[in-house]
């Protein structure tokens, strides 16, 4: 049953204030990498609108992606979300089982044809449909029908969005992601594994608020969150830039909190927000707690030549090139990780590891 | 090895952390700056979000410790709590939202003469009338 009622209806008749739904629509205009100024614009917006309903479908997957949501922290600005959309399938969330739950599904999609959201967790396998299914049905047969009518698909994690884990050489189960499937509907991808919950929520309030899907980049993933690299962004980017690296965990660069480029970190090719939205209420990310980015959000990032493999030696005249980079006004890193990121694509057709050696020959 | 006193894990906490020549603080107080000239100048507004900006969590306090706290400090209570004050600088306002867990949701340096939501609402404003005429009434 999906109710009609507006969401600021919905939040007045909670109780909340004028001054609370702004202080709400601040947080989601942070969340949504928007202007500060525009909580306003943003307040007006969603007071008109509407609950979309959402189906939630299980596929190849750990339910990482759920986890990492719904272990969020909460009653917060992500439980507000889901207050007001209609989820009105997942299978992990359902209380329904059996037959129960297959009308749930088929209530909903029957209800809202060619309207509701649908939310996908998990690869496809193809090379044998009996190696996942639900209620006796295909995972491929279960998308395609529950695609048909869906106004777009969100991939969330890097499962559905790439073929992730199960993916990674060699593949066992033949598994792609949504968009190797389904051609004839808006698809956006959130990777990472799992993708951090403020951008899974961030792509559903982008949703509430403007009706319309974020822009999204080659990869199909939203740009609001996926435009920079973990590099540009990353607060230890002033050490890489002066050519100061831990060359170990336990040396004195790490203990300094030097960049950690030689140890692995791919930060530089990846595209994520870990570096400004962090995980665990803002608290930190894998980079501050000293590790190196492992790329989770890039296609087949399993296959990458080894998380703890530097992708690339930044030359000895790294100073003169941050030098020139930012009197020329780029980034250095950038620069490198174009140049890396060619490397790990090669690797990747070769299914072949970088070493340090392979780089200073 | 004897186990951790009532199950907690330790942490041992590293509070050195070099100062990288405070690049990325510096950069953030000259945004201030910027903002203090239009504030003063034309009186147009600035919100510098800071939850958009790569600090670590030490640059973070540090960047609260240099601001300090001024002569206004405003505690709100409405989905959480906000805590919003004016700094040592006059016009600069720091402006943290708590959730009901008491979990930062969101936090800006806002520069203006008074951040807009420490104003009372118009919608606010008629409800409460309403209110007070009930009350009138029912006196």
């Amino acid at each position: 049953m999906i109710t009609q009622e507006t969401l600021g209806k919905t939040l007045i008749s909670h109780g909340v204030s004028r001054r609370g739904f702004i202080k709400f629509c601040s947080t989601l205009t942070s969340m949504l990498a928007l202007h500060p100024s525009m909580a306003i614009q943003v307040a007006k917006s969603l007071e008109k609108i509407q609950r979309p309903s959402v189906i939630w479908l299980h596929f190849q997957e750990c339910t990482g992606c759920s986890e990492s949501l719904t272990r969020s922290h909460a009653p917060t600005i992500e439980s507000l979300i889901f207050d007001y959309i209609s989820l009105d399938y997942h299978e992990t969330l359902l209380a329904a089982a059996g037959d129960a739950a297959e009308k749930a599904l088929h209530d909903a999609m029957h209800a809202h044809k060619g309207k509701y959201l649908l939310v996908v967790e998990g690869s496809i396998p193809l090379a044998n449909p009996g190696f996942s299914t639900v209620g006796g049905k295909s995972n491929l047969d279960v998308l395609q029908h529950v695609a048909k009518d869906a106004a777009a698909i969100i991939a969330v994690g890097s499962c559905a969005s790439f073929g992730g884990l199960p993916n990674a050489d060699p593949n066992p189960t033949g598994a792609v992601s949504v968009s190797d499937i389904i051609k004839d509907k808006p698809i956006i991808n959130i990777s990472g594994c799992p993708p951090i919950p403020v951008v899974i929520t961030g792509v559903l309030a982008h949703y509430l608020t403007f009706n319309v899907l974020p822009e999204l980049d080659e990869l199909g993933r939203p740009k609001t969150f996926y435009a920079d690299t973990i590099h540009d962004r990353c607060y230890r980017r002033p050490f890489y830039d002066k050519g100061l690296f831990a060359e170990s965990f336990d040396d004195e660069g790490a203990k300094k909190g030097w960049c950690l480029y030689r140890l692995g970190c791919k930060g530089p090719t990846t595209h994520n927000a870990c570096a400004t939205v962090k995980w665990n209420d803002q608290t930190s990310w894998p980079v501050e707690a000293g590790h190196g980015c492992l790329g989770c959000s890039e296609p087949r990032f399993w296959d990458g030549g080894g998380f703890y493999k530097a992708l690339s030696i930044p030359g000895s005249d790294v100073k003169k090139m941050a030098g020139y980079a930012v009197a020329a006004g780029l980034a250095a890193g950038a620069v490198g990780g174009m140049a890396n990121r060619s490397k790990k694509v090669d690797a990747v057709k070769k299914h072949e590891t970088i070493s340090v050696e392979d780089w200073e020959e | 090895m004897a186990p951790a006193k009532d199950n907690v894990i330790p942490i041992k906490r590293i509070d050195s952390h070099p100062s990288q020549d405070n690049i990325n603080i510096r950069s953030i107080l000259i945004e201030i700056q910027a903002g203090l000239d239009n504030l003063s100048e034309s009186g147009s507004r600035h919100i510098i979000d800071l939850g958009a900006i790569p600090l670590a969590g030490y640059e973070r306090e540090k960047l609260f410790e240099l601001l300090g706290q001024g002569e206004v400090h405003i505690h709100m209570s409405l989905l959480g709590t906000s805590e919003i004050y004016e700094t040592l600088f006059s016009g600069v306002w720091v402006v943290k939202h708590r959730d009901e867990l008491e979990e930062f949701s969101s936090m800006f340096i806002e520069i203006c003469h008074i951040p807009d939501i420490v104003l009372s609402q118009p919608d606010d404003i008629v409800t409460a009338n309403s209110k007070l005429q009930g009350l009138i009434n029912n006196i």
